[in-house]
């Protein structure tokens, strides 16, 4: 999830684009030259499969966030590659926005670093540890990107304190199926392409 | 392959050097989108429509971009009104709409509009390699950049391989239900694009090192023409007015 042009006031902004920046330069600077085109590639795999819509009530889809995905596969690397994602999102599609780049930056990438840093270790136990290392990483990433959403609005205007509770029970449902999808990648991957699990930096 | 409609064109926006405009979104773009003045935001409106004229861009794609942008609008108007405290405006039968909850989604849609139009007529207009190289030229990191283009590069490449994949569920009657099946079939093909993306990027890694790739290309150096200075004078003086107005 992601805010518009013009949600965002001044200090949120640039406090947003400051950590975004630092995000961003610690991503690269762990990124040898050998890894950069691969990453690459995972983050155009990101950009594509946010775009898709799982069922989640009768009629009802919504589109999984898989920043959490994104933060256990690249470690630090997940911060440029989702701001590059965000970038292209906002240039190709109008979705999100170019003046709130370094927010949605640190709505979407921050999660992901921090859940990378929180079960990363986990994640490197095969068996049971593994799977609920998976499941904890995506839902406590969509958990983390509702809240840091909320925050950024609400940061910028009062007003939008009547929208919290909306957006976060929107969020509820995210984190079970998100937690459940980036379990079964994840079991996917170890035994298809186990060398992707060991890509973080 | 990513369709860039809006980088196709003959206009003095398509024409000028990125950088130009570059250098302009980074002043109007931000001061119409943290300004709370409603002159500032109906000019920057103005400015984006009066671009979006000028690039001669095709008006149907324009709105379909603006649809999307407004998407989010429509759901800030129907919470927003009836929130939050203060003077009231009017009486929807039993809710009450007040003029704080009226005024915010205002200035946000005017200003999301806006910037959106802003964006079209100045980003949209080069593609993004170009863009890339502009903001090679402005000091933006190699790695950065490359991020940026190799990912833009690929994304029409992974959409069509993820397209394969759900085409092959499909024929092998995979329905989308709220079931645990349905989300592990979803799980498995975006595992799948991510193991068939990361073995590309590895063979496309492979194959740019062995044509040179030292982990930096060159900066293109243009040079400038008129469309430049013609844009970098409307820029310059759109920004000036926007000031003018603010402080009026």
């Amino acid at each position: 999830m992601h805010i518009t042009e013009g949600v965002a006031s001044l200090p949120v902004l640039i406090g947003g684009g400051f950590i975004s920046a630092t995000g961003v330069a610690i991503g690269l600077s762990r990124l040898t030259q050998k890894k950069i085109i691969a990453t690459a590639l995972l983050a155009s795999s990101f950009f594509v499969t946010s775009l898709i819509h799982v069922p989640v009530a009768p009629a009802v889809s919504l589109h999984l966030l898989l920043n959490g995905l994104v933060g256990i596969i690249l470690g630090w690397a997940a911060f440029p590659a989702i701001v590059v994602a965000l970038l292209l999102s906002a240039l190709v599609m109008q979705h999100g926005g170019i003046t709130v780049l370094g927010v949605n930056g640190v709505v979407m990438g921050l999660p992901a670093v921090t859940v990378y840093l929180l079960f990363g270790n986990w994640l490197k136990i095969p068996g049971r540890k593994r799977k609920v290392a998976s499941f904890a990483a995506g839902s406590v990433a969509v958990l983390l990107t509702a809240i840091l959403l909320v925050l950024a609005m609400v940061l910028s205007d009062r007003t939008f304190l009547s929208m919290a509770p909306v957006i976060l029970l929107f969020h509820l449902p995210n984190m079970i199926i998100e937690g459940v999808v980036t379990m079964y990648v994840v079991g996917f991957m170890e035994k298809v392409q186990p060398e992707l699990l060991e890509q973080s930096v | 392959m990513i369709e860039e409609k809006f980088a196709l064109g003959n206009s003095v926006f398509h024409k000028a050097d990125p950088v130009v405009k570059l250098v302009g979104a980074a002043c109007l773009l931000p001061f119409v989108a943290v300004n709370d003045d409603l002159k500032v935001i109906l000019m920057g409106l103005f400015f984006g429509i009066f671009f979006v004229l000028l690039a001669s861009l095709e008006l149907r794609h324009v709105l379909k971009h603006l649809v999307v942008v407004n998407i989010f609008m429509f759901f800030l108007w129907i919470v927003l009104p009836f929130s939050g405290s203060g003077e009231v405006l009017y009486y929807f039968g039993p809710l009450a709409v007040y003029k704080k909850g009226v005024e915010l989604p205002l200035l946000i849609t005017l200003k999301a509009n806006g910037v959106s139009l802003l964006i079209i007529s100045l980003l949209s207009t080069s593609s993004v390699q170009r863009l890339g190289n502009g903001l090679r030229q402005l000091g933006v990191s190699v790695q950065f950049t490359i991020l940026l283009l190799t990912t833009f590069r690929y994304l029409g490449v992974i959409m069509q391989e993820y397209g394969r994949l759900r085409r092959a569920a499909k024929l092998r009657r995979f329905k989308p239900g709220l079931s645990l099946h349905t989300y592990r079939t979803y799980a498995y093909l975006i595992a799948m694009t991510f193991v068939r993306s990361y073995e590309q990027g590895n063979r496309v890694n492979n194959a740019m090192i062995m044509r040179g790739f030292s982990g930096t290309f060159p900066i293109m150096d243009l040079p400038s023409k008129n469309s430049d200075y013609k844009v970098g004078t409307l820029l310059a003086l759109s920004f000036t007015i926007l000031i003018a107005v603010s402080i009026i």
